[in-house]
């Protein structure tokens, strides 16, 4: 047996009791850090690989003590600030590059949070140990994020950890990675939770901020070795690439290369509050959640070219 | 403790996530959103019983004192049961539209029937609608949903109407009583013989316990309904005669005998006479019926009812009968709450597997039947003084389980359970709660309907750990040498108390110990700051975590054991006022003994002591002190408790109307700091065991100086932990406590919750920290868990929450619930009631209509922690 790197990383979440994101019950961990910039990410916070703020404005009071303890002379007072919204000004660029953090513990409402908190591999093997029973066959441990493989070496820690204690793992990534660098996590992961946002590179890229060659290579290359293991995922986005076309080329996609199942996630909008929380803007037009009719729709359109397709 | 180990050589492939129909491979399908009476009649009762006003019906009570009057100067159990029968053979039948399933306690649909040999003031002042001090602190039923039109000829009395016409008699009875009621005898009793009876005065005072019970006193029990339904009562008269006839009156115990046997002879014909009115008002109304299928069904009853109680049941339709009238009896006989049916699954499968085989009856008939018996149990309800209404909710909680094991040990689950949860998923009615016994031999199937049941949303089944209860039995009873095959035959009497099907003694306290309160009166050196009243001796400063532990081990040692003894005299009164006759008859072995329920007739005779709410916000409050105070410095305790008497700047609750955490509003901002280090502290449910061991170490010495006592049976107390609603109106007379919480704020509902908001580490973490608490010497401890709909969709859903249920019990666990709803759907509830007249959640041991609960009950409800499962 490998012997453990008690390595660190940054984990913006952990779930426990999680039935969504792999077989059976399972426990989440979130990474921070994505390569790909996705314009309804529900979780913005994975995006950056580093700790950053996120700022309740409903329990600031407008004291200040956070500008008084800020090292970067990042915060300053709102100019005219209306009820319910942000009493004060953050300059996020001067942000970046602090790790004190001081004004989380200086504000006494709770109203500065830090998403992203060290943790070593043993911190997260405590957890795992802790919920571990309530896996009983099927669950396990689901690495998420972000994308879990951009702090690489910490992700092959925890999975290699997981493994060495016979826990079942899967994986949620982008697969925009080099194979060679997939390639050593292979071992250790025994589910894929592998997202197709779009079949169209120009389109993906629109989305994205990336093209979709290397992501549909390396799901190829995953499905050669175990389809069993590749599961796809299509968040269905509406006027992003909820058209049948693009769900016939997926599910053919799919079929090619010995996939016989897709996993159709319903946009939602759970994740906008955050943006402003992280002074981030969403870029995301203002569309509805696809109601349950599309849904079904887009499922029998996939399903009639042979694929297993389930919503939800 | 290792987990499941995976074959990682042959792992099966994986087909995630499950299509709908691979979830329905085996014979599961999800249901999730069927929650309608299986039958058009049973819709028209669901519908009249939502409808229909609570009534106060005093014609059982004002017969019963009539009699009393006559009667007086018989021998106590004599004169007991000739007013019992008398009141039995002359209140009038009531045989509602539709129903199969007759019999009732009251003349309207739903109804209480006063009992006011316990107690009655309380009638007239309601009556007369005055207002008193405890009104505003157990206020009850302000959800909304209570809303009705005036009715001439009714009086409102809020929860309750009356007609106007039985006011007077009520009043006269009501006069009779004054004096004379168990309340009234015992408080003299009391004042004359109780050595602490001040600090008793100054207990109710200060809320460390609610006002008197007195008016509710008897329950958790399981009667014997076997020997109704098998034997009949006219053996159990036939049994009496012949003790009567072998036994001479040699001493004044066994002419006691003799008495209770005549008494018990008395009133079983009461009751086989009460059933016989019935079948002739069947046969009246079949007269007079034009229906032909509804004379039919008429003329069925009476049949029935002619032949049972008196004898033994012949079929499915008869044995459920008979146990009705045997619940009924018991029922109207005492001032009883968490009277449980317990395994009437195991009682009546015998009958109903016959029925089947024989083709006499269909699984449908059968299916609606236990749906129409669940408005019956629904519609009896009981009346008490507005506190208890609010502690409890008015909630009967009368307790069906399925599950559990049989006298063998092996596995009983059968088909008529599984159609007993079905009755549960489709008429969604509070009564009877339903609960499930998990043994490692339980079946698939059934806990499969039993997650289906609890997804209905309405709160039921809770799940019980069947393993576990069966060794806090063989633990606690072996004082009495109690039997494997006895403890097997275990259910739930109450919310969660554990019980033995027809073999446990009754009467309990059915009161609260509340712990904030001793809280707050060890850190005002022994001064309640609400009332300014002091109560303890001075307990000196605290300047040590070992001296605030000593201090709260003395005050709360002190007021446990002025409750425990206060209720031997209680009991004292009520033994020679109100012994139970036919309670007694349907409990085994009180017959064979000669002797009633309350002067150890029963086999089993320990008893359970007072309930608990708080304890909770003590852990959480002790190991803020101790990090803050203590070892980090923080603040001191004088600007802790100067920042906690200025409500840590926050406006009151009971000024706002706000009894949660959510929403407070705040005045100013000179105690910020010291309240976020305050939240910030470990808190109870994130599995740390900083705080975790506190709480243990709190609840060791609850039940140390629960068995340090002996109950009015002679034997040592069993301790329970269990809040039912009591954390509302306790929180409600607390101030801010140093975990936080600020006055006014309900306290931490159930005995494992945690605290609203605080348990940020996921439901596991929440579960971990239960079961550091090893329950086995506790007749119960309670976990309430919220649950988003979403976590447990569909089969696969169903089998996580089976997964998450067995592997806490594994751990440990004894008790878990669940209220399956989102949050948002509540908050929406709470403003527009008027569309959630039948929307049932859980509360801490009981369902209940959520438009019939308080709000600071319903406050708590939205703010306890949802869990996702994102």
């Amino acid at each position: 047996m490998a012997e453990m790197k008690n390595i660190q990383g940054i984990v913006f979440d952990v779930q426990s009791f999680s039935v969504h994101d792999g077989p059976g019950i399972r426990t989440l961990i979130f990474l921070k850090g994505c390569p790909l910039k996705c314009m309804w990410c529900a979780n913005p916070e994975g995006q950056r690989l580093f700790p950053e703020i996120r700022y309740h404005k409903q329990n600031c009071r407008g004291c200040l003590m956070c500008a008084e303890a800020c090292p970067k002379q990042a915060i300053t007072a709102a100019a005219n600030p209306q009820p319910g919204s942000a009493m004060i000004n953050i300059d996020r660029t001067k942000c970046e590059s602090c790790i004190e953090m001081e004004c989380k513990d200086a504000c006494p409402y709770n109203a500065m949070q830090i998403t992203g908190k060290l943790m070593s591999v043993t911190d997260i093997m405590k957890i795992v140990q802790r919920d571990r029973p309530y896996f009983r066959n099927d669950g396990g441990v689901t690495l998420s994020g972000g994308d879990p493989f951009v702090q690489s070496d910490f992700a092959l820690e925890i999975l290699k950890a997981c493994h060495s204690e016979y826990v079942h793992t899967a994986v949620e990534s982008s697969m925009f990675f080099h194979f060679d660098l997939l390639e050593k996590y292979i071992p250790y992961i025994d589910f894929y939770l592998c997202d197709i946002k779009h079949m169209d590179s120009e389109k993906h890229k629109e989305l994205t901020g990336v093209p979709n060659e290397l992501i549909l290579h390396n799901i190829a290359k995953l499905a050669k070795i175990d389809s069993s293991k590749v599961l796809i995922r299509v968040p269905v986005i509406t006027g992003c690439n909820d058209d049948e076309e693009n769900m016939v080329e997926t599910a053919r996609f799919a079929k090619e290369n010995g996939l016989t199942r897709i996993n159709l996630l319903p946009y939602h909008k759970l994740g906008i509050v955050k943006y402003e929380q992280l002074g981030k803007e969403y870029l995301m037009p203002e569309v509805e959640t696809p109601d349950q009719e599309k849904m079904e729709h887009l499922r029998q359109v996939i399903q009639d070219q042979g694929v297993t397709c389930v919503v939800g | 403790m290792s987990g499941q180990v995976l074959d990682f050589e042959n792992l099966k492939t994986l087909k995630w996530p499950p299509t709908p129909e691979e979830q329905e491979e085996g014979e599961f399908v999800p249901r999730e959103i069927k929650r309608e009476p299986s039958t058009e009649r049973g819709k028209r009762i669901k519908e009249r019983f939502l409808n229909a006003r609570c009534m106060i019906d005093p014609e059982f009570a004002v017969l019963y004192t009539e009699a009393w009057k006559k009667y007086a100067g018989e021998p106590l159990y004599i004169r007991r049961a000739r007013s019992y029968k008398y009141a039995l053979e002359h209140v009038t039948s009531v045989i509602n539209e539709d129903e199969l399933i007759p019999m009732q306690g009251t003349r309207f649909m739903r109804g209480a029937a006063p009992k006011l040999q316990y107690s009655q003031k309380f009638y007239p002042h309601m009556i007369k609608k005055a207002k008193d001090e405890s009104d505003r602190v157990y206020d009850v039923g302000t959800g909304g949903g209570r809303s009705h039109k005036a009715k001439e000829g009714h009086i409102d009395l809020g929860v309750f109407d009356i007609l106007e016409e039985d006011v007077p008699a009520l009043l006269d009875a009501c006069a009779y009583w004054d004096g004379k009621c168990i309340e009234d005898v015992a408080d003299k009793f009391l004042q004359e013989n109780f050595p602490e009876y001040e600090d008793l005065k100054n207990a109710f005072e200060t809320v460390i316990f609610p006002p008197s019970v007195v008016s509710i006193m008897e329950g958790r029990w399981i009667p014997a309904y076997d020997i109704i339904i098998e034997r009949g009562l006219e053996d159990v008269i036939r049994e009496c005669e012949e003790h009567i006839k072998n036994t001479l009156p040699t001493t004044k115990d066994v002419a006691e005998q003799v008495m209770f046997w005549r008494a018990c002879v008395i009133a079983c014909e009461g009751v086989i006479n009460w059933a016989k009115n019935y079948a002739a008002k069947a046969r009246e109304m079949a007269e007079s019926e034009t229906r032909e299928w509804r004379k039919k069904e008429l003329l069925e009853m009476a049949d029935i009812l002619e032949w049972v109680p008196a004898k033994p049941a012949r079929n499915f339709r008869e044995a459920l009968q008979a146990a009705w009238i045997g619940h009924l009896a018991t029922w109207v006989e005492c001032s009883v709450v968490g009277l449980s049916p317990g395994r009437w699954g195991q009682l009546l499968y015998p009958y109903y597997k016959k029925d089947i085989e024989d083709g006499r009856i269909t699984k449908a008939e059968v299916l609606e039947l236990l749906e129409l018996l669940r408005i019956k149990f629904s519609s009896e309800e009981y009346i008490s003084p507005r506190s208890w209404a609010a502690l409890a909710s008015g909630n009967q909680f009368q307790h069906m389980v399925v599950g559990g094991v049989d006298a063998d040990g092996m596995c009983s689950d059968n088909e008529l359970e599984e159609l007993i949860l079905e009755a549960g998923i489709n008429m969604q009615t509070t009564q009877p709660t339903l609960g499930i016994q998990v043994n490692r031999k339980t079946s698939e199937r059934l806990l499969m309907k039993a997650a289906e049941c609890t997804k209905a949303g309405a709160g039921y089944p809770a799940w019980f750990n069947n393993d576990m209860s069966i060794q806090h039995l063989l633990l606690n009873h072996a004082e009495e040498n109690i039997t494997l095959e006895d403890a097997r035959n275990v259910c739930l009497a109450g919310c969660v108390e554990i019980g033995l099907q027809g073999m446990g003694h009754g009467i309990c306290h059915p009161a609260f110990y509340n712990e904030v309160k001793t809280l707050e009166i060890v850190l005002n050196d022994g001064v309640d700051p609400r009332t300014g009243k002091r109560v303890f001796e001075p307990l000196g400063k605290i300047d040590s975590y070992e001296k605030l532990w000593e201090a709260w081990c003395k005050v709360e040692e002190k007021f446990m054991k002025v409750y425990m003894r206060y209720w031997l005299y209680v009991v004292a009164v009520r033994r020679e006022i109100n012994p139970l006759i036919f309670g007694s008859v349907l409990l085994k072995d009180c017959v064979a003994k000669g002797r009633p329920v309350d002067n150890l007739g029963a086999r089993y005779n320990k008893t359970v002591t007072l309930l608990n709410s708080g304890m909770v916000n003590v852990a959480n409050s002790f190991a803020a002190i101790k990090k803050c105070i203590f070892e980090e410095k923080l603040f001191t305790m004088e600007e802790l408790l100067e920042a906690m008497r200025d409500n840590f700047g926050f406006e009151p609750g009971d000024k706002t109307g706000r009894f949660s955490m959510l929403e407070q509003k705040r005045l100013h901002n000179k105690w910020d700091k010291i309240h976020k280090a305050l939240l910030a502290a470990p808190k109870f449910g994130n599995d740390d065991d900083y705080v975790d061991e506190i709480f243990v170490k709190l609840w060791k010495h609850y039940n140390e100086v629960c068995f340090s006592e002996t109950t009015y049976n002679g034997f040592k107390w069993v301790p329970a932990a269990l809040s039912i609603s009591s954390h509302g109106p306790f929180g409600r007379v607390c101030g801010a406590t140093p975990d936080g919480r600020l006055a006014g704020v309900t306290l931490t509902d159930g005995i494992l919750s945690a605290t609203p908001g605080t348990d940020v580490n996921g439901p596991i973490a929440l579960l971990n920290s239960g079961v550091k608490l090893d329950p086995t010497e506790m007749r119960s401890v309670q976990l309430n868990m919220k649950l988003h709909p979403n976590a447990v969709k569909g089969v696969e859903g169903s089998r996580h929450l089976i997964n998450l249920v067995k592997t806490y019990f594994e751990r440990g666990g004894y008790h878990v619930q669940f209220n399956i709803v989102d949050s948002n759907m509540l908050r929406d509830a709470q403003a527009h009631p008027e569309n959630y007249r039948d929307l049932i959640v859980r509360v801490a041991g009981f369902s209940a209509y959520w438009v019939e609960l308080a709000k600071p009950i319903q406050d708590e409800l939205i703010a306890r922690t949802e869990y996702a499962a994102c």
